[in-house]
């Protein structure tokens, strides 16, 4: 990842026409993207994600602020300044995937090519042999001449990744592109995008509202909510280090409490668990009972009720409880996030 | 850092042009008001000459105090309005239809569907004759039936009701049921499913749960056939003359037909009926945009699966429609064809009754080769580049945002509100009266043009909703993969609605060849539909004639209807294979 | 032949060949007329270079009159349907802005104010054909016209006009001899009319009121219409049906057309009775031939003119149209025998230009009276 940045978002803010009026999406978001970054932007439905995905990418126009591309300002809105999607750069794979049913899949990845042969200078051979390279970075090479509606939804992701890459894009921007998938899938495309950017070096933007996608992929995540960033960092620091209650909740799971004057979110993996009821004087630990426990494969969550609440806890999944079930929770000094 | 703003990936010449012209979308929309509001300029222009014969433009208002002081005005506005109670009447069959074809799926349901759109593209002038031979006061079949058991005859067609009759049977149900089945195979099926459930009758959950769903769909799809009600002509030009007032579309022709022509009191009448008709077709585009932004109840059980209903219902149903349909469509279908073998028309109490030579006169005859010939000709030409002009319309409303589109949606729709006689007077005038447009005057040019504005509406209808119905990303990912707006629509839009395209030209091909109004004024000199051919046949009482020719262009509706049946259902599966809008 | 398939420049092309072909003598000379005057000659291939001539006329003309025009003159025609309310609004429209895409239309007396306006071709100096011109052909000395200058608009057929139509098997022939008769309460509610009402005003249910009330006077009418009409109707067909079926088994305003086509198929119930104290009113049904000034083509049309005025053209429009020709050698065709003037006999002219605009009026006045009551 290079510091120059490929991607620079000013003041940014756009609204849609609605029945009852008019409803403002993005207010005033900035955001840097450097080179070679892969950055994930999460947020709940409605926070604004997409539009801000579609703003980049020209799809929309903005109503205030600009946005600069390599340097290059290709929004503006005091200007009326928006530069039409084809001629930005950029690469894109939606969450249905967007390829073409009708071409083969050859025709999909070698598309953008063909349709900038001309500004970029490629001949016949040269427009075969990238879609050919492609089409190998993401192992479809064998389906090449496979009409594209005929292909399965992971294939059909490949195929759109393989065409948002092959004209070496300013940024590929990515809009949910694995919520379609399924679990197996998703793990294999994720492992995928890590490879390409690793090999390729084209920045990525991602928007998302899976956090495991978000947090497992990117160099550093843009928390959005009602239109707004609310915090940009690394991955470990947006979870360890939320700067709101909301970023606190949203990323990750866990309990909110009142304890010694404060307020803190407490990670399940942060709260120690004993199977009985604690010895009287036994410090640290606080009597509970097991309301509810769920077997998720490779862990149990249960939910304990205890003199601060009822609190999530996390235990290996060999562990033998049961609802009812007394027990005792112990969180150690210094553990917990202090919600503001 | 220091911005450049460079200009990107060089545009096309085509997009530079096109965007040099004060903003495309401008100019889009000036385009569109040609079609929509010329006709309307034309005829209130034509309301204000008082001038005679042969004399230059002379403003006055006698003609608009000649209509609006004859009594004869409110009678057939009155008429008119009366006679489209058969809307009402066509929504609850034509629903319940649908909703026995979609949602029962009771057997049979394909031949019913495809029946519908056979009726649909069945020419209404000679399938009038049909009616006549059941129905007349004096010879129908019908009437003698009954007057055999000794009863009086009780059916007269050449009343107000047998009027509303063979509209409701011939159009007003078919068209109704056409526009209400894509509504309800939308629908998802699981609040029927869980109304079943949970023990609700059939009738039930059809007044409780589907109805109030598709409610917005069944209004304006009632909206849409009122208006068509209002500007009918050819039935109640051929069957009225009996009704105590004529119907406004009725006496605009009569106006229109008087020695000498009474243009300016037929525009000033014209200009009111408009303004009646384009209020409504105003409101009708404001409900289906209020509409687009609503909940558009699709879900994961729409399409091809159906609710759990019962074998008996489903079975009594399909007898009922099937019955229903077997009498209003292929009953006067088949007395058309018997029609056509009579020596006398109507004429049962000869020595022989029936003869071939009709046909062999018809086939034999040198004018009908040049018919056929100019049929099919007005057909293709009007058919093709009318389904290309309406995708690239659509697709250029898809763009449009905001005032823009709302004007856009109100100018396509305005001309639905068009009768086709005013149309026609409309179009002979603009070329009669446009320097630009005189060159065109005697060659069938002004004839497409009059058949596509007519056409407007529906087309661009199908087009948009296709389009809706794709997954925009489609479009979007070629535009950021580098394609501009011309090879998106080339290479991308336009296969993926090929078979929308494919309905529209069906639509437009069998809306040409069955057409009369709108070409009757402006057809050149030895430019002869069957259609115009059959008109004359029957204006000059030559029903044995006209129904051959009727049977003749039944049978090509027919065709068209199969295949327009057959896209209609692949237009589904295209639907789901492309994917629906996120 | 019909030969307008591929519009006015495929026209063209075909007549500019086929002048060739006459010039270079390759078409085989024409049997019509007889000793063609080499003024007629040049005519016909001005005419044919032209690419032919258009006609707006009556459906009923048929393929016949087309091709008798073609074989006699070997110009191409193309013949549309004009005359019906439709084609009269375009007949008028386009030869009113002078954008006339028809060379000559046949109809009814509907074209006086274009003649007063100078908006039609005068006919009269176009006719050179001597069978045309010489007087001798024509009944009472000379070929009828509509218009008082005897220039624009002729009239070469003439039938008379308002007789009864009986069925015999119901009504006793013998008592309907004179318009009296039609007053009887034993037909009270029993005769069908023709809507003297429908658009145009020169229907036969209005011509036959207007000869009425000329003839017998508003009294008359009013009893007419007040208790013996039971019904009318635009359907001329309609009316001879009803008598057929004995529904109304008297109808004034049918059409011979409509008459002869039952007749033809074996409806022998149907009696034509012409009144014998006023047998009725001269009509010249739509026959009333106006070339507009704007005619695209003007030698086509002249030539068409003469032709249509020949005897071959009155035979072959006779056929057609089942009425007789004013011309005195257009004899045995097959219109039936009611039609025919009685020689000798003065009858009103329904189609002339001084009663339309001198008498037409007043009797106008006593029926609106009429319908109105």
């Amino acid at each position: 990842m290079s510091t120059g940045s490929i991607l620079r978002i000013e003041a940014l803010g756009k609204g849609f026409a609605a029945p009852r009026g008019r409803v403002e999406v993005l207010h005033g978001v900035d955001l840097t993207v450097a080179a070679g970054e892969f950055l994930s932007i999460l947020g709940p439905s409605g926070a604004g994600k997409s539009t801000l995905l579609r703003l980049v990418a020209g799809l929309e126009a903005p109503d205030t602020g600009r946005i600069v591309l390599a340097g290059t300002t290709v929004a503006d809105a005091a200007r009326r300044l928006n530069l039409p999607p084809d001629r930005r750069g950029l690469g894109m794979v939606f969450q249905s995937g967007g390829v073409w049913p009708h071409m083969s899949v050859r025709d999909n990845v070698s598309f953008p090519l063909v349709a900038r042969a001309r500004a970029l200078g490629l001949r016949h051979a040269e427009i075969a042999a990238k879609t050919d390279e492609a089409l190998r970075l993401v192992s479809m090479a064998a389906l090449a001449g496979r009409r594209a509606g005929e292909l399965s939804g992971g294939e059909k992701q490949r195929v759109a990744l393989a065409r948002a890459v092959v004209a070496a894009p300013r940024i590929v921007l990515l809009d949910e592109p694995l919520a379609s998938l399924d679990a197996n899938l998703r793990e294999q495309m994720r492992g995928l995008l890590r490879d390409l950017q690793d090999r390729l070096g084209l920045t990525f933007v991602q928007v998302s509202h899976d956090q495991v996608d978000a947090l497992s992929m990117s160099h550093r995540v843009a928390v959005m909510a009602a239109g707004r960033i609310v915090q940009i960092g690394r991955p470990e620091d947006i979870y360890r280090r939320p700067a709101s209650a909301f970023v606190a909740t949203f990323v990750g799971e866990g309990s909110v409490v009142e304890l010694e004057g404060r307020r803190l979110l407490l990670r399940p993996e942060d709260i120690g668990f004993a199977a009985a009821a604690p010895t009287a004087g036994e410090p640290g630990w606080i009597a509970g009972q097991v309301i509810s426990a769920a077997y998720l494969g490779a862990r149990r969550r249960l939910v304990v009720g205890c003199t601060l609440g009822a609190l999530t806890v996390d235990v290996s999944a060999g562990a033998e409880v049961a609802a009812g079930q007394a027990c005792a929770l112990r969180i150690a000094p210094g553990m917990g996030i202090a919600l503001k | 850092m220091q911005t450049t703003e460079s200009a990107g990936f060089p545009a096309s010449r085509v997009s530079r042009a096109v965007r040099g012209i004060l903003g495309w979308r401008s100019a889009f929309l000036v385009l569109l008001a040609v079609p929509a509001l010329g006709p309307v300029g034309v005829i209130l222009a034509q309301s204000f000459d008082t001038s005679g014969l042969g004399e230059p433009f002379r403003f006055g208002v006698g003609a608009w105090r000649a209509v609006l002081g004859a009594p004869e005005t409110l009678s057939t506005f009155t008429t008119s309005l009366l006679l489209t109670v058969r809307v009402p009447a066509g929504l609850a069959i034509g629903f319940a239809i649908a909703w026995a074809v979609v949602r029962l799926r009771v057997p049979g349901h394909q031949v019913f569907e495809y029946l519908c759109w056979f009726a649909y593209f069945l020419p209404t002038v000679p399938m009038v004759s049909g009616w006549v031979l059941l129905m007349d006061r004096d010879f129908g079949l019908l009437n003698a039936a009954v007057a055999g058991l000794g009863l009086p005859a009780p059916f007269d067609i050449r009343s107000p009701g047998g009027i509303v009759w063979v509209h409701l049977s011939l159009q007003t149900v078919p068209l109704l049921t056409i526009l209400m089945i894509p509504a309800l195979r939308l629908l998802d099926r699981t609040p029927e499913d869980a109304a079943l459930v949970a023990g609700a009758r059939p009738a039930r959950v059809l007044g409780r749960v589907v109805l109030p769903l598709v409610a917005p769909a069944i209004l304006l799809a009632g909206l849409a056939s009122w208006i068509k009600a209002l500007e009918a002509f050819e039935v109640e030009q051929l069957l009225g003359e009996r009704v105590a007032s004529f119907v406004v579309s009725t006496r605009i022709y009569g106006m229109v037909s008087s020695e000498p022509p009474r243009m300016a009191e037929a525009m000033a009448l014209s200009m009111i009926f408009l303004l009646l008709l384009l209020g409504l077709g105003l409101l009708y585009s404001r409900a289906l945009r209020w509409r687009g932004q609503g909940a558009a109840n699709r879900g994961e059980g729409s399409g091809g699966a159906r609710p759990s209903y019962g074998t008996l219902l489903r079975r009594s149903v399909s007898v009922a429609v099937g019955l229903y349909l077997a009498i209003t469509i292929l009953l006067p279908f088949g007395m058309l064809v018997m029609g056509s073998f009579m020596k006398l028309f109507g004429f049962f109490a000869l020595d022989q009754v029936w003869t071939t030579s009709n046909w062999s006169r018809v086939l034999g005859s040198a004018s009908f080769g040049a018919s056929l010939r100019a049929t099919l000709t007005l057909g293709l030409a009007t058919a093709l580049p009318g389904a290309l002009l309406f995708g690239l319309i659509a697709a250029g409303m898809a763009r449009l945002r905001g005032p823009q589109a709302a004007a856009a949606s109100v100018l396509v729709w305005l001309p639905w509100a068009f009768p086709g006689i005013i149309l026609g007077v409309a179009i002979l005038e603009v070329s009669l009266t446009f320097p630009g447009m005189r060159m065109l005057h005697g060659t069938i040019a002004p004839l497409i043009l009059g058949l596509l504005i007519r056409d407007l509406p529906i087309g661009v209808h199908v087009m948009r909703n296709a389009l809706a119905e794709t997954d925009s990303t489609m479009a979007d990912a070629a535009r950021i993969s580098g394609a501009g707006w011309l090879r998106t629509f080339l290479r991308i839009s336009l296969p993926l609605q090929m078979p929308a395209l494919t309905l529209v030209f069906l639509i437009l091909f069998a809306g040409a060849i069955r057409d009369v109004g709108t070409i009757l004024l402006v057809a050149p000199p030895g430019f002869q539909t069957l259609s115009l051919q059959t008109f004359n046949y029957i204006s000059n009482s030559q029903f044995e004639m006209a129904t051959v020719l009727g049977t003749i262009v039944a049978l090509l509706a027919l065709a068209v209807s199969v295949l327009a049946h057959l896209l209609g259902r692949r237009l589904g599966s295209v639907r789901s294979a492309v994917g629906t809008r996120a | 032949m019909n030969t307008d398939r591929f519009g006015l420049i495929g026209r063209r092309a075909l007549g500019a060949a086929s002048a060739c072909l006459l010039l270079l003598g390759a078409i085989p000379a024409l049997a019509w007329p007889d000793s063609p005057s080499d003024e007629w000659q040049a005519l016909v291939e001005a005419a044919t270079a032209e690419g032919g001539v258009t006609v707006l006329a009556n459906a009923n003309l048929g393929d016949d009159f087309i091709a008798a025009f073609s074989a006699d003159t070997g110009v191409p025609i193309t013949l549309s349907v004009g005359e019906h309310g439709e084609g009269r609004a375009r007949f008028y429209r386009e030869t009113e802005t002078g954008q006339a895409t028809f060379d000559a239309f046949i109809g009814g007396r509907s074209s006086y104010e274009l003649a007063d306006k100078g908006l039609l071709t005068a006919i009269a100096p176009l006719l050179i054909l001597p069978e045309v011109t010489d007087g001798a052909n024509w009944r009472d000395g000379a070929m009828p016209w509509i218009d008082p200058a005897k220039t624009y608009l002729p009239m070469p057929i003439g039938y008379v006009s308002a007789f009864v139509l009986i069925n015999k098997d119901v009504i006793d022939p013998a008592s309907v001899r004179v318009w009296d008769d039609l007053l009887s309460p034993d037909l009270a509610g029993r005769i069908a009319m023709h809507d003297p009402t429908v658009p145009g005003g020169t229907g036969a249910g209005a011509s036959v009121s207007l000869f009425l009330a000329e003839a017998k006077g508003q009294a008359y009418l009013e009893t007419l219409y007040g208790t013996q009409f039971g019904e009318t109707t635009a359907d001329y067909r309609q009316l001879v049906d009803w008598v057929a079926r004995g529904t109304y088994p008297v109808a004034l305003g049918t059409r011979a057309l409509d008459i002869e086509r039952y007749r033809a198929e074996g409806v022998d119930n149907l009696a034509v009775l012409n009144m014998q104290d006023v047998p009725g009113y001269i009509s010249g049904g739509t026959s009333i031939m106006a070339i507009p000034a704007s005619a695209p083509n003007k030698a086509a049309a002249q030539v068409f003119a003469n032709w249509f005025l020949s005897r071959s053209g009155q035979t072959a429009f006779a056929r057609a149209a089942r009425a007789p020709s004013f011309r005195t050698d257009v004899t045995g065709g097959d219109w039936p025998e009611y039609l025919n003037p009685e020689p000798g006999r003065v009858y009103i002219n329904q189609y002339d230009q001084n009663w339309a605009e001198t008498v037409e009026p007043a009797l106008r006045t006593v029926l609106d009276d009429v319908l109105s009551k």
